[in-house]
C-alpha cells in the first residue's frame, strides 16, 4: 500500500501553472456570477474552486487528488438533485405555486391600469434642448424630460420607435399630476400603479366588482395573497407546507388506495421480472456449459443480442409489434391468422401487465445469461463428475448442484436487479406509459404504472403538475430502495 | 462418458426455439421498414419493397435529421463515458489502494444514494443547468455539453466495478516501483493502468449504453430538433397523434445496428467483466 510522499519542500512550478488554468476561469465565473446578484452560486464555486486548489497543492492532501473530481461531479448531479427534489416534497410547488414569493410581489408592483379612454398620441422631438416626448391633451401640450438617445428623433417613425421601446417605456409625462406613460407605439396614457405595497408587506388596490380598494396579504400556509374574505389573488407561489404531502400520500384514501395498487404491482413486477429473467437466463447458461453441445459459441453469441440493442429501441420496436389491431400490430396479425384470436393488449390490465414481463424477460435474460456463465466457470467439473458415476439425472444435476452452487455468488446481482426493476422507468414509459387508466379512481394512475412512472407523470403533466407530491413519492421510493441497497451491500461484504 | 443423443436434440431444439423467440421482433422490425407506408401490416417477408423510410432516415428524403440525432447520440455518450471512466477510475484507485478517513462509509453512500430514483430529480437537473448556463456558455439547458455534464454524476456503480477489479490485482508490482523510486501517481498510471485495460473497457461499454439509452433527462435538457438524441428522436416517431410505424422502423434498424456490432465485438470483454464483479469481489 503506497503512502503519499511526505511534505516535499516546494511546490513543483509545472504543477502550480497547471491549477492556475484550471482555477482562473472558475474564479471569473464565480464573480460573474456574484456580481450578477446570485451570491450562493458564485460563494459556492469560489469556495470549490479554493478547495479543489488546496487539495491538488497541499502534499497532505494528497489522496484527495484521486477523489475530488469524481466525488465533485457525484455531489453536484446526484447528491445536490437529489437533496433538493427531497426538500421540494416538503413544499407546495405545483403548476398552481409555481413562482416564488417575491416573484409575486413583483407582479403586484409591476401590474399597472392603462386609462384607455384618456390615450394621447405622441410625438417624438429634437431640439437645441435635447430629445423628448410630446402629447397634446385638451388643447395643450406636455412635454417630458430629455430623452436620453444618440441620433435625431423623427416626429412620428414607427421603426424608430419600435426601436427605442425601452427607453419610451421609461418615460413620464406630468399632465397636471396624472402620470401619463407609454401605452402604445402610437400612444400615451394615464397608467397607474393597481396595487401600492404598504409597511406590513400586504398590498392595496386593486378595485374590487364594488368599486372599493381591498387589502390582500400573503398567507404562508397557503402560498397566496388573500383578501380579507379569503379570496386569492394573482399567483401562487411556493411555500413550506411540512409533512402535507406525505400526510396526503399515506393517509388520503383516495390517494392511498391507487397508490398501494401501484406498489404491489411495482414490487411484483420486479420479482417477477428478476424471476424469469434468471431463470431462462441461468437454464441457458447451463445449456452452454454443456462441453458436448456444438455449436455453443454461435448461440452465445446470438442469444446475447437483446442486450447489445439499446433498450430504448427494443421497448419502442415491441410497443409497435404489440399493438392490438391486427391491421398494425404484427403480433396480432399472426395471432388473428394462427388461432383467429387478437388479446387487447393495451386495454385489458392483466394482458397489458403481462406484455411489460414479457418484453422485459426478453430484454433481462441476457445479463442473466452472462452473469450466470461466468458463475459456472467457478463451480469445479469434478462435482459432476462424481455426480455421474452416482447416476445423478439432469434435472437432479441441476437443482440439487448447479443452482445452489451459482445462487449464493449471484444473490446480490439478483438483489440489483431486483432494485433495478422496481425503478425501470425505460420499460413502462416508453411500452405502455402506464396504461390501461386505473378504473374508479380519482388520480391518474395506470394499471401498467410503476411508482417511479406514476411519479414522473404526476410531476410533468402538462395540465396539473405536482413536484411537490411527486418529490414526496420519490422520496419514499428512495427509502424503500436505499434499504434493500444496504441490505445488498451487508450481504455481499457479509461473504467477502 | 457418452453424449445421449436425445438429450443432445433436446438441448439444440430448446435454443434454436429461444433463438427464433429473440430473432422474431428484430427480424420483423427490418422487414417493417421495408413495407411501403406507416400503417401497412403484413407478413414478415413483405410483399411490396419499397425504400420510402430508409430514403428518409437517410436524409434523401427531407424529414427529420435522423442521422444527425445518431451522431448527436455517439458523441454525447461517448464523451460522457469516457469522461465517467477518468473520473471512476482515478476514485477507485483511491478506494482499494490508498488510505483515508470515512472511506468504508463514502463507498457505501455512493452505491445508496446512487438509487435514488433520477426522473423527479430532473426538476432540480433543470435548474441547475439553467443556471450554470446563464454563466457558463455551452454548459446550459439545450447543449450537449450541458447533457454530458450531467451524466457524469454517474460514477458510483463505476467506481465500485473498477475499485473490485484492482483489488484482485495483487499490489506487489506497484510495491516494487514504489521502492524503485516511483510515485503513487506513476505506478498508478505505468504500472495498474496497463493491467486493468479489459475492466476499463467494460466499464466504458456498460456508461456508454446506459447514457446512449437514457430519455428524460435528454428530453428535457434538449429542445432543439437538430440537437436531439436518439432516444429522444426515435420516442417523437410513435406519439399516438402522428404514428410513423414504418419511419420509425428504419430508424431503429439504422442506429441499431452499428451500437449492435460495436457491443458483440466487446462481448468477450463484457463477459469477463460483469462476471468479475460477481465471483471476485
Amino acid at each position: 500500500m503506497p503512502s503519499p510522499p511526505s511534505s516535499s519542500p516546494s511546490i513543483p512550478l509545472a504543477r502550480i501553472a497547471l491549477v492556475s488554468i484550471v482555477a482562473l476561469p472558475a474564479l471569473f465565473v464565480a464573480f460573474n456570477a456574484y456580481f450578477a446578484g446570485a451570491a450562493i452560486l458564485g460563494s459556492v464555486v469560489l469556495g470549490l474552486t479554493l478547495l479543489l486548489s488546496l487539495i491538488f497543492l497541499h502534499p497532505r492532501l494528497y489522496t484527495w487528488r484521486y477523489l475530488a473530481p469524481g466525488l465533485l461531479a457525484f455531489a453536484t448531479f446526484v447528491i445536490f438533485p437529489l437533496a433538493y427534489t427531497v426538500y421540494i416534497g416538503f413544499t407546495n410547488y405545483s403548476s398552481a405555486n409555481l413562482l416564488t414569493r417575491s416573484d409575486v410581489e413583483r407582479y403586484f408592483e409591476s401590474d399597472r391600469l392603462t386609462d384607455r379612454s384618456r390615450e394621447a398620441p405622441f410625438r417624438l422631438v429634437s431640439d437645441a434642448g435635447g430629445a423628448h416626448v410630446e402629447i397634446d391633451v385638451d388643447g395643450k401640450t406636455y412635454r417630458s424630460g430629455t430623452i436620453d438617445v444618440d441620433q435625431s428623433l423623427e416626429t412620428d417613425d414607427v421603426r424608430q420607435r419600435i426601436a427605442l421601446r425601452e427607453t419610451l417605456v421609461g418615460v413620464e409625462i406630468d399632465v397636471g399630476g396624472v402620470k401619463y406613460r407609454y401605452a402604445t407605439l402610437r400612444t400615451f396614457a394615464p397608467i397607474e400603479r393597481v396595487w401600492t405595497r404598504q409597511e406590513d408587506g400586504s398590498f392595496v388596490g386593486g378595485r374590487g366588482p364594488d368599486g372599493i380598494d381591498r387589502v390582500v396579504r400573503p398567507d404562508e400556509s397557503r402560498g397566496r395573497f388573500v383578501t380579507e374574505s379569503g379570496e386569492a389573488i394573482g399567483p401562487g407561489y411556493r411555500v413550506n407546507v411540512g409533512l402535507d404531502n406525505f400526510r396526503q400520500l399515506l393517509l388520503s384514501p383516495q390517494q392511498r388506495a391507487p397508490l398501494i395498487r401501484i406498489f404491489i404491482w411495482t414490487v411484483s413486477f420486479a420479482l417477477l421480472s428478476v424471476l424469469l429473467s434468471a431463470s431462462v437466463g441461468i437454464v441457458l447458461a447451463t445449456l452452454l456449459n454443456w462441453p458436448l453441445l456444438r455449436g455453443r459459441a454461435v448461440y452465445r453469441t446470438l442469444l446475447i443480442v437483446p442486450y447489445a440493442i439499446p433498450a430504448f429501441i427494443s421497448i419502442l420496436i415491441f410497443r409497435g409489434l404489440f399493438n392490438p389491431n391486427p391491421e398494425l400490430g404484427d403480433i396480432n396479425s399472426m395471432l388473428s391468422s394462427l388461432f383467429g384470436i387478437a388479446p387487447e393488449w393495451t386495454t385489458d390490465p392483466w394482458l397489458a401487465r403481462l406484455m411489460c414481463l414479457i418484453v422485459n424477460t426478453w430484454l433481462g435474460y441476457p445479463y442473466m445469461m452472462i452473469l450466470a456463465t461466468g458463475v459456472l466457470q467457478t463451480v469445479p467439473t469434478t462435482m459432476y463428475e462424481a455426480a455421474d458415476i452416482d447416476g445423478a439425472g439432469t434435472t437432479g444435476k441441476f437443482f440439487n448442484m448447479t443452482l445452489p452452487s451459482i445462487l449464493p455468488t449471484m444473490l446480490p446481482l439478483l438483489v440489483g436487479s431486483f432494485a433495478f426493476n422496481f425503478n425501470n422507468f425505460m420499460l413502462v414509459f416508453l411500452l405502455t406509459a402506464g396504461a390501461p387508466p386505473m378504473a374508479g379512481v380519482e388520480t391518474i394512475a395506470g394499471e401498467t404504472d410503476l411508482l417511479v412512472t406514476y411519479t414522473y407523470r404526476l410531476a410533468f403533466r402538462d395540465s396539473a403538475a405536482n413536484f411537490g407530491y411527486a418529490s414526496a413519492i420519490s422520496t419514499i421510493i428512495f427509502l424503500v430502495v436505499a434499504i434493500l441497497a444496504y441490505v445488498n451491500l451487508k450481504l455481499s461484504t457479509r461473504k467477502r | 462418458m457418452k453424449p445421449s443423443p436425445i438429450k443432445l436434440i433436446l438441448a439444440h431444439a430448446i435454443l434454436i426455439l429461444l433463438v427464433m423467440v429473440m430473432a422474431f421482433p428484430l427480424l420483423m422490425v427490418v422487414s417493417i421498414s421495408l413495407r411501403p407506408g406507416n400503417l401497412a401490416g403484413g407478413s414478415l417477408i413483405p410483399q411490396a419493397i419499397s425504400f420510402e423510410h430508409w430514403r428518409f432516415v437517410l436524409g434523401i428524403d427531407p424529414g427529420p435529421p435522423v442521422l444527425r440525432w445518431l451522431v448527436n447520440s455517439l458523441w454525447v455518450s461517448g464523451l460522457s463515458s469516457l469522461l465517467v471512466v477518468m473520473l471512476s477510475t482515478s476514485a477507485a484507485y483511491a478506494f482499494a489502494r490508498l488510505r483515508f478517513a470515512l472511506k468504508g462509509h463514502i463507498l457505501d453512500g455512493l452505491l445508496i444514494l446512487q438509487m435514488f430514483p433520477s426522473v423527479v430529480a430532473i426538476i432540480a437537473m433543470y435548474g441547475l443547468l439553467d443556471t450554470i448556463g446563464r454563466f457558463v456558455p455551452g454548459l446550459g439547458l439545450n447543449t450537449h455539453g450541458g447533457l454530458i455534464m450531467a451524466y457524469l454524476g454517474g460514477v458510483a456503480t463505476h467506481i465500485w466495478m473498477i475499485r473490485g477489479y484492482f483489488q484482485t490485482i495483487p499490489d506487489s508490482i506497484e510495491e516494487a516501483a514504489l521502492i524503485d523510486g516511483a510515485t503513487p501517481f506513476q505506478t498508478f498510471v505505468r504500472v495498474l493502468l496497463p493491467m486493468s485495460v479489459p475492466a476499463l473497457v467494460v466499464t466504458f461499454i456498460l456508461a456508454f449504453i446506459g447514457t446512449i439509452g437514457e430519455y428524460p433527462l435528454a428530453s428535457v435538457v434538449l429542445q432543439n430538433t437538430e440537437r436531439w438524441t436518439l432516444a429522444v428522436g426515435a420516442n417523437s416517431f410513435l406519439y399516438p397523434q402522428n404514428y410513423q410505424w414504418g419511419r420509425f422502423a428504419a430508424t431503429a434498424v439504422l442506429t441499431g445496428v452499428p451500437i449492435s456490432i460495436v457491443f458483440l465485438v466487446c462481448q468477450k470483454f463484457l463477459v469477463s467483466g460483469l462476471t468479475s464483479g460477481a465471483s471476485k469481489e
